[in-house]
């Protein structure tokens, strides 16, 4: 129901980027959804004239993606709070916090969906 | 090339309320590079609302910020009810505009308080909140609370404004606009202060759009984005313009703020003026299925919901870009190159909100 959503391999989104850029496009935000069968989206959110338009990369949990940080400045500081909290792994970041941009070293990817831990009654 | 130092401004520094730190890498007393640490008070809400039930959530995301709370609970229920095709009675959207209008003004006062504080101007920063306590007022007598009002749920408001609270608003409104004309003198017009604000921390507008700065911030430098007028809530059926300013420095981010009062004022007056009678909530049935994003206007700019929901209680996914986020991009280009003693200006006239980034 997301509109204006294109659904691209991660080889294709920098191109798709670079030409939204070109465009006139403004990035408005990336979003990270832990899919739970280790495979996440990240959807990436652009604006122009109050249209929006998503573009939606489908990858597995140990898979990097490329950074578009270099194309859009803005970028850099939503990549590393995904890597922070979701833990992907993004190519070529601009500026990298590695991993300590919001959270500290004792947490670990805290936004994962963790596999439920069932506890039998008496132990 | 002068001496290099490293300056660690904040996290807790005197102009910031709330804990953001900021490494500037100075030059002599010129800025260089700044590079911002975040995460002091990161508190997970986007973790808990994957916990909470779809109306426990209201709950949730008004405590992303106080100063906006009304605004994060309407971005999150319109978002809802646009999964679950609810229609909103035509009286709660007006009345989701009074208190939307009510929580800029006190916002916008309580940031003009804060800059005056910064600048030294420690009467001025009194007066600005003296008269956002008469918001506050209005606040608790319509909703019974001064900050967290709660006064939104998924298809309505949970309360209304009947006609002698309507009167008290207007009232309280004209009291407002008379105190805030005098104020307004010593912010455009005080030669001391106009030293401090003109000219410092220019953020181009082409600057400003390719950083993606939202808001205020965004206006002050000639970008006519406001949310407001794609008409949600009663904003459609209102008669205004984006409030813009060009000059695009810290001058320019206070006059942008402080027309923005004198906007929600007549915003609030049309919003009474054109009320309908009616029902204030519609029963909401069933959970929402689907995903959607929900966008408002908040005091400090565009507001994003990313709302992903399985037909469950539970939400699967519930992401907030607030605009503070939004907006460290910019503040970080602009620093480079400014006057040490200017960051302070600078940061502050960014309107930062630590509590609305790290949700």
């Amino acid at each position: 129901m997301l509109q204006n959503l294109k659904e691209l391999q991660k080889e294709d989104l920098r191109k798709e980027v670079l030409a939204l850029k070109a465009d006139g496009y403004r990035f408005v935000t990336a979003t990270c959804v832990d899919l739970g069968d280790g495979r996440f989206d990240i959807i990436y959110h652009f604006d122009k004239d109050y249209q929006l338009t998503n573009i939606r990369v489908t990858i597995v949990a140990e898979e990097k993606v490329p950074s578009i940080s270099d194309i859009y400045f803005a970028a850099v500081f939503v990549e590393n709070e995904i890597k922070d909290l979701f833990g992907i792994e993004f190519e070529n970041l601009l500026i990298d916090y590695e991993g300590k941009f919001m959270i500290t070293e004792e947490l670990e990817s805290p936004m994962r969906k963790k596999p439920a831990v069932k506890v039998k009654k008496g132990e | 090339m002068g001496k290099r130092t490293i300056v660690p401004f904040g996290p807790q520094h005197p102009v910031l309320p709330e804990p953001l730190q900021l490494r500037l890498i100075l030059e002599d007393e010129k800025v260089v590079e700044a590079i911002p640490a975040i995460g002091y008070v990161h508190r997970g809400l986007e973790k808990l609302a994957e916990e909470k039930d779809i109306n426990q959530n209201i709950y949730v995301v008004e405590r992303v910020c106080g100063i906006c709370s009304f605004q994060q609970a309407l971005a999150y229920c319109q978002g809802i009810e646009e999964l679950m095709g609810i229609e909103v009675p035509d009286r709660a959207r007006y009345l989701r505009v009074i208190w939307a209008e009510l929580h800029r003004l006190h916002s916008h006062h309580l940031w003009l308080g804060l800059l005056a504080d910064a600048f030294g101007f420690e009467s001025l920063f009194m007066q600005c909140w003296r008269n956002r306590e008469l918001v506050m007022d209005l606040m608790e007598a319509t909703a019974g609370s001064r900050v967290i009002i709660s006064t939104n749920i998924i298809g309505g408001v949970r309360r209304d404004i009947d006609a002698d609270k309507q009167k008290f608003i207007l009232d309280n409104l004209a009291k407002l606009e008379e105190e805030l004309k005098k104020i307004e003198g010593s912010f455009l017009n005080d030669y001391t202060v106009k030293k401090r604000l003109v000219g410092v921390g220019v953020l181009s507008k082409q600057d400003a759009y390719e950083l993606g700065c939202v808001g205020p911030m965004a206006r002050a430098s000639g970008i006519s984005m406001d949310l407001r007028t794609l008409g949600y809530a009663a904003y459609g059926e209102l008669d205004f313009e984006p409030v813009v300013e060009n000059d695009g420095d810290c001058y320019a981010r206070l006059k942008v703020r402080l027309r923005e009062c004198y906007q929600a004022i007549d915003l609030i007056r049309q919003a009474i003026s054109k009320m309908p009678e009616g029902e204030i909530s519609t029963p909401v049935k069933g959970f929402p299925n689907g995903e959607v994003i929900s966008r408002v206007e908040q005091p400090r700019g565009e507001d994003v919901y990313y709302i992903k929901a399985n037909g469950t209680k539970n939400l699967e996914r519930l992401r907030i870009r607030t605009p503070t986020f939004a907006n460290i991009p910019a503040l970080v280009k602009m620093l480079e190159g400014v006057d040490f003693a200017d960051v302070p200006m600078l940061v502050l006239t960014i309107d930062p909100c630590i509590s609305c980034t790290e949700r």
